[in-house]
């Protein structure tokens, strides 16, 4: 990987763990400024790392075998790095108030310079939810890439939606190689399609509060957040007050009354965040459409059984059987036919919910 | 005076001749035992000794040696009791006429009563093929000689009886033989489909396990029913033949465990606790081999409550069985093949804390505990699992409606008939009965797919994130529920419902 001397210069400085944000922005200015600006520096480096280590680091600095040994790690993890000054670094990140000095990048690099838009949500998110969530990703990757996590529940839903297309981008709450994702493989997939993203050095790892930290660069990667579940107190929520802040999108999805894990989001469409039944409603604020599609081709019987647990939402086989006037044995195969045409699913204990998608609405 | 008996030792479910030799010689007074006895054998002198004493009997004070041959055979059990004391006392001259072509097998009391022992059905079956034809066994065995035609048995009560037939002093009459068909008249399951309320898609997946071999496994909220549908699976396969039951009643006969009936007219259902160790599982023992849950399962049921809460070890030991039908237990001894032929029916919660899935209560757990609890069941396993199905709770109202439901009768009428399909296809197919037994070879020979069928599993695999393996396993569902339908072909219908009973697989993909 070639990198101009500033992008070297801010790749070193940031891989000095002992420094803090505005300690290597510091550092960088210093070493450009005077000698007097040096002293100052150094000076209020005392009360933080101190004189003794700003003479290390600024030897480490210049030390050709230090630089080596870093570049040739970084190339052998098959990570990259855009830097604050490098010309692709996405303008929307530039423009929050602590932008990372550099991204680590693993994958299909030209993703950063797509319009984005952040998928967030909780663990705990219900199965119908999560397949909604997957299928509205797969449908907004023909205009948009997918920013996400990679933990459970609405994280996984959305990379298995987004997948397909490649238009994935993972952003990390610790370094590459720090065994931050909850799910490695799902991780390894969206990097061989899509990218990941880390503020971190790839042997950082995953604290607490970097979660938290993380969530800034996913609202500031994009242009909007769709948050797919949240409880009263969740991180998903942390996110979408970040995408507020910058003046981006908060999108949400509607529950019922007294669903633990839709909470936060009603909270979030309360106070004036767009309600998101499909694609579309996203699309729209961007000022996007998408091509029309076919319903697919559903027998009477499969219509009626549709029509029935869409009106009636989340519905149990025996249900299903008793309205339709079907045996079951019957009903189980409707259901399932439905499921792989991927209208309906499975909740648990035998039973069905609609998934919402666009052509299902129009 | 040397003097000769015949009775037998089992190896497995099979049964060797052993000759019991005993010589009587003026010498220093001692009593040895030889031939490999075990301790149950050895401690057999006392009991012999109060036995022929209590019988009115003497036993001779001189030099006494007892050699029970084959000497290198390792001699277990207690039923060689009364051939020791029968042949001591022909040698002391108390009895005179030889007993010639006769086996006796029969633990003795201190009073000279014969009590019941281990193993006589597969004594008998074994000695029969080995042309002996006249048994002595103790009274409460008597059922079990019954039903084995073409010999005849004697059960007696006492020693001294045991001396009066051989001698000729007294007549005894064999044990009458009773048909398989009255006895199966009278016995019945305890349990029966009609009284399992509500819970159509689990009755309808145990129709289809039954009807065509397969096995399953039941997920479901505790209290959702799971051991009460599981109970209900022998009642509804096909009645037990005569051969198939003395199979099974060979193999509880050796296990000891067999009832007065003297034959297993019911379809066994075992149901070893979880914490079952791997030899209670497989069977095991170091010189007699015995027949494990797994064995005594054999035509059956074999339970595995809170399949999760299993040891691995046991688990991965249902593997091999699962494929070939039977067991084969190797020790330093030998080895012995049992056969080991069931349904599998395994339960679990669908998580950790069992309510997920549940109408009333939350599931507490997390999308990683979910995870990890259903990872202790081992994708080999799960992948001889044929069928995969929700048992949800059942609601009040259903519990107290007196809607009438299908009577186990009915189910197995349908299960008879979808049986003598697969009887008729697989006529030239040695050793498969039934449609879980079929191989690729097979599969590909009566499960031809139409274009419209192909189209379906394959979205089916995209769309469910099934993994490759559970192509055949549909396949194979698809063929039992489209013989159910008395359909030739396996229409659309059959792949769709059968797709359907594969979702722990596809909710693999939510976790």
């Amino acid at each position: 990987m070639q990198y101009t001397p500033t992008e070297r210069e801010l790749i070193v400085v940031d891989s000095f763990g002992e420094l803090n944000y505005n300690n290597k922005k510091n550092f960088l200015a210093s070493l450009a400024g005077s000698e007097g600006e040096r002293q100052k520096f150094a000076q209020s480096l005392i009360k933080t790392p101190g004189d003794g280590v700003y003479n290390k680091l600024k030897a480490k600095f210049s030390d050709g075998g230090y630089r080596d040994k870093l570049f040739a790690s970084l190339e052998r993890r098959g990570v990259f790095c855009v830097t604050i000054a490098s010309a692709d670094y996405p303008e929307s990140l530039k423009n929050i108030p602590v932008p990372p000095l550099v991204l680590y990048c693993r994958g299909n690099r030209a993703l950063l310079g797509d319009r984005k838009l952040t998928v967030v949500g909780s663990r705990r998110t219900l199965p119908q939810i999560a397949e909604q969530c997957r299928n509205i990703c797969s449908e907004l990757t023909r205009r948009l890439t997918i920013v996400t996590g990679v933990a459970d529940g609405a994280d996984s839903a959305a990379i298995k939606g987004a997948l397909a297309s490649g238009r994935i981008i993972c952003v990390l709450p610790g370094g590459h190689d720090s065994g931050c994702a909850a799910h490695a493989q799902l991780l390894a997939r969206a990097e061989s399609v899509g990218l990941s993203i880390s503020e971190y050095p790839p042997a950082f790892k995953a604290q607490r509060y970097t979660f938290l930290v993380r969530n800034r660069i996913m609202a500031g990667l994009s242009s909007g957040t769709l948050v797919v579940s949240a409880a009263k107190r969740s991180g998903a929520l942390s996110t979408a007050s970040y995408a507020a802040d910058y003046g981006r999108d908060v999108f949400a999805f509607p529950y019922f009354a007294g669903v633990p894990s839709g909470e936060g989001c009603n909270a979030l469409i309360k106070k004036g965040a767009y309600l998101v039944e499909n694609a579309l409603d996203i699309l729209s604020v961007f000022g996007l459409e998408l091509p029309v599609e076919k319903l697919p081709e559903l027998s009477e019987s499969e219509q009626a059984v549709f029509l029935a647990v869409r009106q009636t939402g989340e519905m149990h086989a025996a249900e299903i059987a008793k309205i339709s006037g079907r045996p079951m044995r019957e009903v189980a195969a409707l259901c399932a036919a439905l499921e792989i045409k991927g209208l309906i699913t499975r909740t648990g204990g035998n039973k069905f919910a609609a998934v919402q998608t666009t052509i299902n609405q129009r | 005076m040397l003097s000769k008996m015949t009775s037998y030792a089992l190896v497995g479910l099979d049964g060797v001749p052993v000759e019991v030799e005993t010589d009587i010689n003026k010498g220093m007074v001692r009593y040895e035992l030889v031939g490999l006895p075990d301790a149950a054998v050895k401690e057999s002198k006392e009991r012999i000794y109060s036995a022929i004493r209590n019988s009115g009997l003497k036993f001779p004070v001189n030099k006494i040696t007892v050699n029970l041959a084959p000497a290198d055979i390792r001699k277990e059990g207690s039923h060689y009791d009364l051939p020791i004391a029968l042949s001591i006392l022909r040698a002391s001259g108390q009895l005179a006429s030889p007993a010639d072509g006769l086996v006796a097998l029969g633990e003795l009391a201190l009073d000279g009563t014969l009590r019941a022992v281990a193993g006589v059905t597969a004594v008998l079956i074994a000695a029969k093929n080995a042309g002996y034809r006249r048994f002595i066994i103790p009274a409460a065995n008597g059922g079990e000689a019954s039903f084995i035609e073409g010999i005849e048995v004697y059960a007696l009560n006492s020693l001294a009886e045991a001396c009066a037939f051989i001698d000729g002093s007294a007549e005894f009459a064999p044990v009458a033989a009773r048909t398989f068909e009255s006895v199966i008249k009278s016995v019945s399951y305890n349990s029966d489909m009609s009284l399992v309320k509500g819970q159509e898609v689990a009755k309808r997946a145990l129709e289809i396990a039954v009807a065509g071999g397969h096995n399953i496994l039941l997920s479901g909220p505790p209290g959702a029913g799971k051991t009460m549908l599981a109970r209900c699976i022998p009642t509804i396969m096909p009645d037990m033949t005569f051969d198939e039951a003395l199979e099974v009643t060979k193999i509880l006969s050796v296990a000891g465990e067999l009832g007065k009936e003297g034959i297993v007219a019911l379809r066994p259902f075992r149901t070893p606790h979880h914490t079952a160790t791997t030899v209670s599982l497989c069977g095991g023992g170091n010189a007699g081999i015995r027949p494990g849950e797994m064995s005594k399962a054999h035509r059956g049921v074999l339970f595995l409550d809170e399949l999760p809460e299993y040891s691995r070890g046991a688990l991965e030991a249902l593997r091999q069985p699962l494929e070939d039908r039977v067991i084969t237990i190797t020790r330093a001894g030998g080895a012995v093949t049992f056969p080991a032929d069931f349904i599998l029916c395994a339960s679990m919660n669908p998580c950790p804390c069992g309510n997920y899935g549940s109408a009333v209560r939350p599931c507490t757990c997390t999308p990683a505990q979910i995870r990890k609890y259903r990872s202790r069941i081992s994708g080999p396993l799960l992948d001889r699992i044929d069928l995969q199905v929700e048992v949800d709770g059942v609601g009040y109202d259903q519990l107290a409606s007196d809607e009438a439901a299908e009577t186990s009768a009915e189910i197995k009428a349908r299960v008879e008939r979808a049986r003598a399909i697969q009887r008729e296809r697989f006529r030239e197919d040695e050793g498969i009965t039934v449609n879980a037994d079929m191989g690729e070879r097979q599969i590909k020979k009566y499960c031809v797919l139409s274009p419209q069928c192909e189209e379906i599993l394959r979205s089916a695999f995209e769309r469910l994130g099934l993994s490759a393996r559970a192509r055949s396993r549909i396949i194979k569902v698809a063929r039992t529920i489209a013989d159910l339908d008395l359909s030739a072909e396996i229409c659309p219908e059959h792949i769709l419902e059968a797709a359907g009973y594969r979702n722990f697989d596809s909710s693999r993909d939510k976790f």
